[in-house]
């Protein structure tokens, strides 16, 4: 045993240092992006890249000036909670059927879905665009909502199945002899249990929805446009405004990185009980 | 009339056959064990009688209603499962009055019943606790008063003692048949322990492949087995078979003409250890002293193996030379094919 010791102390020690490698790596253009937002055009291309600097806030007043910031945002809002909800409405029975009552066929079906996530969206960009051009739905909120949740469904029936085969059947039958009706059986004694799962997957969902910008740029124009098409904007036509681009990207993120934030705790937070031995 | 009738009931699974058109009479009050190895279909027939899995052929009909295709929720049944499937976000209290809930009870109805229930459990401290902060022992009376609380037609038991340790499981089953004669209600009873069975069972049902081998009363079931998979699995240690080929001429001579190519089986007790000069030659193979009786077990010179079952303690060594008296008159016969062959007394 005394032997070990030092290697276990030394595996720790390498491991703690590439996490926290991986994680600054990671967080670093975050970082950066964050402390640009409060520089002038000016200072945030200075070379060498200033660190210290006096702080400014005309970058967030100008991007709510000259695009209103509300109006994405309310869009984003309302196109990352329609399709969570409706993902839900319509992952939470399929999850149910295939992990409650699996037949020999839910593997394949599982894996089908899994595999449509690894085409390339540009795929079916095309037959979407004419779809959603021949319906009327360009630049609708609709059309976001329904391809948002159609391209987040196979991860949200997965993230459901995985967390309903964790509850034991008999749980279930047990409500049933005890005379629940199919939907009180759902919603007295799967809902509370599977409450953890259900809310993961919807965060998910939401972050996924919120950040998508491959649908809401190709789809959207100055009506639906989310927050991603905001950002876009301080990009392309006039060239690069960093300090603008990085406010507008801030502002896009901060809800739902505060959302997050919060509710981690509640995602995490295991469940454990005792029900089944 | 039967209150509880099985008839021709039979179950798929894909192309699998797993229950083969069963038959069966309950009687109002009766105490049902069924019994049997696993894989022989006991849990899937009580899973079809509770409703919990599609009857595919037959019909099943209680108190003169047909419910062969009526849902769980509206049958009217109770089951106890072996995981117990306590709702783990449910105090004690509200596990045992869930079903009174949906059933549209007043709380006043609830709180008797549910305070009456608990305290022929002795659950009366613990009504505030939830599942998982009990002993496995507690869980299974929470099961168990969930159950009783409804006061159902029908009690179903799923192997309802085999998660707990050996003490528990003994007292609990003493528990269960003196909740039976109180209640009188009507129970069905999963197991494959035959010692459950026996105790508890006012008759057993032996299962094997999907159909009934046999039903009777336990004692019953114990002397007169209608073939040698009942008798072998009635009774611990199981019941010696040997084919009559490797025994003396004498005792194949005592066969009835029908067993001639069958096979004799003699219950433990009916073997009997002499000197090796009066009996069956036979050399100890293992002594299994339990204190209060001694199991031997033999192998003969021709090759059957034996167990012998005495109440006094054993003085044979393994390996020692001994002779058997086997007691004919309470022996069975078996044909060919393991069917019992009556004898004429």
């Amino acid at each position: 045993m005394r032997h070990q010791r030092p290697t276990f102390t030394l595996s720790m020690i390498v491991r703690t240092i590439i996490a926290w490698s991986v994680t600054l790596l990671l967080f670093f253009p975050l970082g950066w992006m964050a402390l640009t937002a409060f520089k002038t055009e000016l200072q945030a291309i200075a070379v060498p890249p200033l660190v210290l600097f006096e702080p400014t806030l005309e970058n967030f007043t100008i991007v709510q000036e000259r695009s209103d910031y509300m109006h994405y945002a309310l869009n984003s809002l309302i196109t990352s909670v329609g399709s969570t909800l409706l993902g839900l409405a319509i992952a939470a029975p399929a999850a149910y059927a295939m992990a409650f009552y699996p037949s020999k066929a839910t593997k394949d079906v599982l894996m089908w879905m899994l595999s449509t996530k690894m085409m390339p969206a540009v795929g079916a960009l095309m037959p979407i665009y004419v779809l959603a051009q021949s319906s009327n739905m360009l630049d609708s909120l609709t059309a976001l909502v329904i391809i948002f949740t159609l391209a987040n469904l196979p991860i949200m029936v997965w993230m459901l199945y995985a967390g309903f085969k964790d509850i034991p059947k008999e749980i279930l039958d047990a409500a049933r002899m005890d005379g629940a009706t199919l939907w009180q059986e759902a919603r007295m004694v799967l809902l509370p249990l599977a409450i953890g799962t259900i809310a993961s997957t919807g965060l998910l969902c939401l972050v996924l929805s919120w950040n998508e910008a491959f649908w809401s740029l190709t789809l959207t124009a100055a009506k639906a446009g989310t927050l991603a098409a905001l950002i876009a904007q301080y990009s392309s036509p006039e060239g690069l405004f960093w300090a603008k681009l990085s406010a507008a990207s801030l502002m896009a993120i901060a809800p739902i990185v505060v959302f997050g934030w919060f509710s981690q705790k509640q995602l995490v937070q295991g469940l454990t009980f005792g029900a089944v031995k | 009339m039967a209150y509880l009738e099985l008839k021709g009931i039979e179950k798929f699974f894909g192309e699998h056959r797993a229950i083969k058109g069963v038959d069966l009479d309950i009687q109002p009050g009766e105490f049902i064990v069924f019994v049997g190895p696993s894989g022989c279909g006991k849990s899937t027939l009580l899973r079809l009688i509770a409703g919990l899995e599609h009857i595919d052929g037959g019909q099943l009909n209680l108190d003169g209603r047909d419910i062969t295709h009526l849902p769980a929720s509206k049958r009217d049944l109770a089951m106890v499962f072996q995981s117990y499937a306590l709702y783990p976000h449910m105090s004690v209290y509200e596990n045992m009055s869930f079903a009174l809930k949906l059933a549209g009870e007043s709380k006043q109805v609830i709180e008797e019943k549910v305070t009456r229930a608990a305290s022929i459990l002795n659950l009366t401290d613990y009504l505030d606790r939830t599942p998982g902060a009990l002993s496995g022992g507690q869980r299974q009376r929470v099961a168990i008063g969930r159950a009783i609380v409804r006061a159902p037609k029908v009690f179903l038991f799923d192997e309802p003692l085999s998660n707990l340790d050996a003490a528990l499981r003994g007292q609990t089953r003493v528990e269960i048949a003196q909740l039976h004669r109180d209640l009188g209600a009507t129970t069905i009873y999963v197991t494959h322990d035959q010692v459950e069975a026996m105790t508890l069972a006012d008759r057993v049902v032996v299962l094997r492949d999907g159909l009934i081998e046999q039903v009777g009363s336990p004692l019953d079931l114990y002397d007169h087995p209608v073939n040698q998979f009942v008798a072998q699995f009635i009774g611990t240690p199981q019941m010696n078979v040997s084919p009559l080929n490797t025994l003396p001429a004498a005792v194949q001579a005592a066969a009835p003409a029908a067993a001639k190519g069958g096979s004799i089986g003699l219950r433990p007790e009916g073997v009997r250890l002499t000197d090796v000069a009066t009996g069956v030659p036979a050399k100890v193979v293992l002594v299994e002293a339990l204190g209060a009786e001694t199991l031997i077990y033999v192998k003969t010179n021709e090759g059957a193996q034996m167990v012998a079952r005495q109440a006094d303690r054993a003085h044979v060594q393994v390996g020692a030379e001994v002779g058997l008296q086997l007691d004919i008159s309470t022996a069975h016969w078996f044909d060919a094919k393991g069917r019992t062959v009556r004898t004429p007394n």
